[in-house]
């Protein structure tokens, strides 16, 4: 048993923050970059976040199911998006990647992948890695929109995981939020997600980046240990569980 | 002559048995399971947590003002009330099973504490690069202290790094 979890670990990411409740064990990963980055003024970076989901016991089949996901990112890192092109989710839902690209291409803020156990009873629980394709989703009120299209190309199936960003105060200015789409609810019990969202465009002639970040270390330090971002993970048994991610910066330049 | 010696040895016997009956519930009593484990050292952890969030209370402020000798008072306390901590932690009796993986976590938690107070150190020297380069050690290791110990689902006595930084 002891050696189960070890091997368990051993599968995480190598790096990744873990937390345990019962037999649920989550991970939560990610990072900035370049790790170096200006002290006052934000540029562009790509920004990674990845979570895990694995059951202490090896058995995937008993995992509950993830029905909502968090993502708060440190206050140094902010989001823009004016003069960036968007996409509806009727453009991208039904449709395969290919036509997701070709009709949302522009509104492409960040890639990234889903792995999927579907239990689809009577038939034995199967393993499905998809990719995730991050659009530029419209506003809802004042919230921005990211629409993630999750795309299997064996078996074939698609959905789409609308997070909705938010500006918080303190320690984590912005929160991604999203829930599993009612229609996945009865087959798809996510195992791991990873999202790099990078994306650099041009506006009124101007370089812009939809992510852009700084290495807030204090005055004469080269460079800070912070906490990146932090995941809540909530589950249909009703267990929710909290992963921070503590990363660092470099000041470019040194001090 | 003999014959008492031999009493006094079957004697001996008898009372050898008769300890050892008596020492075998009281060791048996002392082996802990995980839950049990858990349950003595949480509340030990949760104390060193809740001190902690006094002791770290306008740590970042000072640091961001440059007032790195009064903030490096912060981190010497924390190194001290750590080591306290882990006294009482060694204490408790460990679940045979986890032995190891519960000395290498105290290991990775005495690794702790010296590294707060290297930062400690650090900070009063007005060093800053040292302090940088035991601060992101220190992150390192609290994931190392943290994921040997993932098996006891530990609420208190996970290290949340965050805190320091």
């Amino acid at each position: 048993m002891i050696a189960f979890v070890l091997l368990l670990c051993a599968g995480m990411p190598a790096g990744a923050e873990l937390v345990r409740q019962g037999d649920l064990i989550v991970a939560f990963d990610g990072g900035l970059r370049p790790k170096e980055l200006p002290r006052t003024h934000a540029v562009p970076v790509a920004v990674r976040v990845g979570g895990d989901i694995r059951d202490a016991g090896g058995n995937q089949a008993r995992l509950p199911q993830l029905r909502t996901i968090a993502v708060a990112i440190n206050r140094a890192g902010r989001l823009y998006d004016r003069g960036l092109p968007s996409c509806e989710v009727h453009s991208i839902q039904p449709a395969t990647e290919r036509e997701a690209r070709r009709v949302c291409g522009p509104a492409i803020v960040g890639t990234g992948h889903v792995t999927l156990q579907v239990r689809l009873p009577p038939q034995e629980p199967f393993a499905v890695r998809a990719r995730l394709l991050a659009f530029n989703g419209p506003r809802e009120g004042p919230r921005k929109l990211i629409l993630a299209q999750v795309y299997a190309e064996d078996p074939p199936g698609a959905f789409v995981l609308t997070f909705k960003v938010s500006r918080g105060k303190g320690l984590f200015g912005t929160v991604l939020r999203t829930a599993l789409p009612p229609e996945a609810r009865n087959w798809a019990y996510l195992t791991h997600f990873d999202l790099t969202l990078n994306r650099t465009y041009s506006h009124r002639g101007r370089a812009r980046s939809y992510i852009s970040a700084a290495c807030a270390a204090p005055a004469g330090f080269s460079g800070a240990v912070f906490p990146f971002a932090r995941a809540t993970y909530g589950f249909d048994d009703g267990r929710t569980l909290k992963v921070t991610a503590v990363r660092s910066c470099r000041v470019r330049g040194g001090s | 002559m003999r014959f008492t010696r031999m009493i006094g040895g079957g004697a001996r016997v008898m009372l050898l048995l008769t300890a050892m009956a008596i020492a075998a519930p009281v060791a048996f009593a002392a082996e802990l399971s995980r839950e049990e484990y858990r349950a003595r050292v949480e509340p030990i952890c949760k104390a060193n947590t809740e001190a902690n969030r006094r002791i770290f209370k306008g740590a970042k402020a000072e640091v961001r003002a440059g007032e790195l000798k009064r903030a490096s008072k912060h981190f010497t306390r924390a190194a001290d009330a750590l080591d306290k901590t882990i006294v009482q932690l060694k204490a408790v009796p460990r679940p045979t099973a986890d032995e190891a993986r519960l000395a290498r976590w105290i290991g990775y938690l005495e690794a702790e504490s010296s590294l707060l107070a290297r930062i400690g150190r650090a900070l009063a020297r007005e060093d800053k690069a040292k302090a940088q380069v035991h601060s992101v050690r220190l992150n390192r290791n609290s994931n190392l202290a943290n994921n040997s110990v993932l098996g006891f689902a530990f609420e208190y006595c996970r290290i949340d790094p965050s805190r320091f930084v």
